[in-house]
């Protein structure tokens, strides 16, 4: 049976809708969300770090997780989406320049919300691993950019609420200016070095990512309250700090889940060059707190380094935006970085 | 012992484990399986030396027996 990512002839509807035959709902995703393996298994994970609560609640969900897949969907209800789905967008592209000629932007309710197959989103699994680790799979859509039809992916999160992590973007095609804070390279040395004088026990580990740098502070533990004061400081995305300091707001079994805290995309965006995140360099004291400096190894910079770095632990195209940011480095810096990556 | 000096032995401990990593992410540079290999699992294993002295240096920093 054809379920493709593009909306259906009127009869064709009109026909699924009438048969009532049904799929397993993994195959409808498979239309719109290109299949992967997980970096993370939270399970094992839960094995080691976590308490009987919070192992209860990760097994529960990774029984649900699997067994979604399988449920039946009604193909009639998923072609339904898919129509109101392009219409929505036909609707909007007709109705938009009027609209905007009078100032009003919207987004039609018909594109953004048809879901009565469950088709237009796959639910995120949320994991408590421990106190200290929380793990999200989270679908996200092609998104800008992105060619017609593409599909988009599920995206896999840690959320580490004791360990900081600061993203930047710099300026480029994927950011709103308001997130760009930072030109390059230099001035996130400059932040972190004036950050690591005032707090002498930070040890900060620093990676280039395709839309800026990102770095963790494994040096000492601190929560988002703590660290609040730190993001205005260090000139951090503000969306970042905004998110970090959110939480999902639920308990099941009085286990939290996705509290407040510094979550990090450890798989690839859909539909782009995406080596998510590069090692280049470390800052401060060489005392870093061996916990966060294990969780972020293991659950951040390993899983990456499998999937994204080849072998070697160097993506090329990390190399490539690396050399561009060059010159604005510290002289230190610039030497450190040819050396470590034979530039 | 002196704090200065746990703090040194952690700091020569950590230093050992980060000269050990990066020369194994090294040797997978030039493409030297088997020596990267040995040399993460040596690293490994001076990440737990750290950890040690690590955590004689913090009890003694906060007091704690």
């Amino acid at each position: 049976m054809r379920i493709a990512g593009q909306r259906p002839g009127v009869l064709e509807l009109l026909k699924h809708l009438v048969d009532g035959t049904e799929l397993p709902q993994r195959e409808i995703w498979e239309t719109f969300a290109q299949p992967r393996n997980y970096l993370i298994d939270p399970v094992a994970l839960s094995q080691r770090y976590g308490n009987p609560a919070s192992q209860r609640v990760v097994a529960n969900t990774a029984d649900w997780e699997a067994g979604r897949g399988e449920q039946m969907v009604d193909v009639g209800a998923a072609f339904l989406d898919l129509y109101l789905r392009d219409l929505g967008a036909a609707l909007d592209a007709r109705i938009d320049p009027v609209l905007a000629r009078l100032g009003i932007t919207h987004q039609s309710d018909l594109a953004s919300k048809a879901n009565l197959s469950g088709l237009r989103k796959i639910p995120t699994a949320y994991y408590p691993i421990s106190d200290d680790i929380h793990y999200k799979r989270q679908y996200k859509p092609a998104g800008m950019g992105a060619n017609q039809g593409e599909r988009g992916t599920v995206v896999e999160f840690i959320n580490l609420p004791n360990t900081p992590m600061m993203d930047w973007d710099t300026p480029g095609p994927y950011h709103a200016d308001r997130n760009a804070t930072v030109r390059h390279l230099g001035d996130v040395e400059e932040l972190i070095e004036n950050y690591t004088a005032n707090n002498p026990d930070s040890h900060i580990q620093l990676y280039q990512t395709p839309g800026g740098f990102r770095a963790w502070d494994v040096g000492q533990r601190m929560n988002v309250s703590d660290f609040k004061p730190h993001f205005e400081e260090l000139k951090v995305d503000p969306d970042y700090a905004l998110i970090s300091q959110t939480g999902l707001g639920r308990t099941v079994n009085g286990v939290d889940i996705d509290p407040p805290g510094f979550r990090s995309r450890i798989s690839h965006k859909p539909a782009r060059t995406d080596w998510v995140a590069q090692p280049i360099a470390t800052f401060g004291a060489r005392t870093p707190d061996p916990t966060s400096y294990r969780l972020v190894q293991e659950l951040h910079d390993e899983p990456i380094r499998r999937a994204y770095l080849t072998q070697s632990g160097v993506s090329p195209a990390a190399i490539a935006a690396l050399k561009e940011h060059l010159p604005t480095a510290s002289q230190s810096l610039q030497q450190q970085l040819i050396s470590r990556f034979a530039l | 012992m002196p704090l200065a000096q746990l703090k040194l032995l952690a700091e020569q401990a950590f230093d050992l484990h980060d000269h050990l990593y990066n020369a194994s992410m090294t040797a997978a540079i030039r493409g030297d399986r088997s020596t990267s290999d040995r040399l993460h699992f040596v690293a490994k294993k001076a990440l737990s030396r750290y950890e040690r002295r690590y955590h004689a240096y913090s009890r003694a920093k906060t007091g704690s027996s």
